[in-house]
């Protein structure tokens, strides 16, 4: 070892010495604890801007249609409420005599053009969406008391692999399906689940 | 493909595309042609019949999901040749249809409500059929259901005793 080398070695070693015990320990502190702050602020801006095309898909009328916050679904991308007196009934699937099967059934009616999809059914009336804000409809989207006990990750999983919420990007001829594409979908629910499931929330409970 | 059900109580195999609608299988394939096509679109109610005891409209029903099952169509309505089901007497006395043509979808979802709703109101019918018929029969309809569930219900008491 030379004389430069050794030199250098030892300029280094103070550095360092210097660096570790001069800084205070709250400054220490600070800065463990700052760096994910930051961190969890930029995470839940990712997570909310996936929200809101998540939001865009529940608005649409191939889903919302189906999740009235009253007793009768809706129909088209008029959304005008549903032909023929249905009904929601006891079981979100109809009245005592006309249920939802009487004519929908568990694919698209190429015949009559009925639409359908495996269990083909009203949501139950403490997920109906339609006419509310959107932080009311993230609110019971996420309450398990009001979405049947659904974690986020259980959520996910139901709007990524549910045939009913899938029949929204296939509902049949002279249907437009839900304009956000599905990949677009998929890609916002990963976002939002993995940057914390947050949701927007009204004003005044900030 | 091979679908076998029962209609009217008759066990029947028909060969035939499992999406084609029930009521084409029904009217050309069983040569039943009480069930009527309307609108084809499951909109009027015309082809209303039933499946184990369930209304739907067969225009909109593939035949595949009449398998293994008992159809019931206006030709069975009635338990027996002898005796008419309380929509049919009903009909008549009331004397209901003007062109007829889309009566038996009517008197099918009529027999289904009556079971289900054993006294049923105006706005238990109005809320519950939803058939339509041109010739604005629905007034006599109305009460015609009155009147078959009150048939239904001397003929319950009847067996009973």
């Amino acid at each position: 070892m030379n004389t430069k080398t050794g030199n250098t070695i030892v300029i280094c070693f103070l550095m360092l010495f210097a660096l570790v015990f001069s800084r205070p320990s709250t400054g220490y502190s600070k800065r463990v604890y700052d760096i994910p702050l930051v961190k969890n602020e930029d995470k839940k801006e990712k997570s909310l801007r996936a929200f809101q095309t998540i939001l865009e898909v529940l608005k649409d009328p191939r889903c919302i249609n189906c999740h009235p916050t009253g007793d009768r679904p809706r129909q088209g991308d008029d959304q005008h409420l549903h032909l023929f007196n249905v009904s929601r009934g006891e079981s979100n699937n109809g009245g005592p005599v006309q249920k939802c099967n009487t004519c929908h059934h568990k694919e698209n009616n190429n015949y009559s053009n009925v639409p359908g999809a495996p269990h083909w059914s009203l949501a139950p009336k403490s997920m109906g969406w339609f006419g509310l804000t959107d932080e009311e409809i993230a609110k019971r989207l996420t309450d398990p008391e009001q979405n049947g006990g659904r974690s986020p990750e259980d959520l996910v999983h139901h709007m990524k692999h549910d045939s009913l919420v899938l029949w929204g990007w296939d509902p049949g001829k002279g249907r437009t399906p839900v304009k956000v594409s599905f990949n677009e979908f998929e890609k916002a629910l990963d976002e939002w689940l993995e940057n914390g499931a947050h949701i927007p929330t009204e004003k005044a409970d900030n | 493909m091979n679908i076998s059900f029962k209609i009217n109580g008759k066990a029947v195999t028909v060969d035939t595309d499992p999406m084609t609608p029930l009521l084409w299988v029904v009217r050309d394939e069983l040569s039943l042609k009480g069930t009527k096509y309307g609108c084809g679109k499951a909109l009027c109610g015309a082809c209303s019949l039933h499946v184990d005891g369930e209304l739907y409209r067969s225009c909109s029903l593939p035949v595949k999901y009449a398998e293994n099952k008992n159809v019931t169509t206006i030709e069975g309505l009635s338990e027996n040749e002898n005796e008419l089901h309380p929509v049919q007497q009903a009909w008549m006395d009331i004397n209901v249809p003007q062109c007829g043509y889309c009566q038996p979808g009517f008197m099918m979802a009529a027999a289904k409500l009556i079971e289900e709703i054993p006294e049923p109101t105006d706005q238990d019918i109005k809320e519950n059929i939803s058939n339509i018929c041109r010739c604005g029969t629905h007034p006599r309809i109305i009460k015609a259901v009155k009147k078959a569930a009150q048939l239904k219900q001397s003929q319950k008491v009847q067996s009973d005793e």
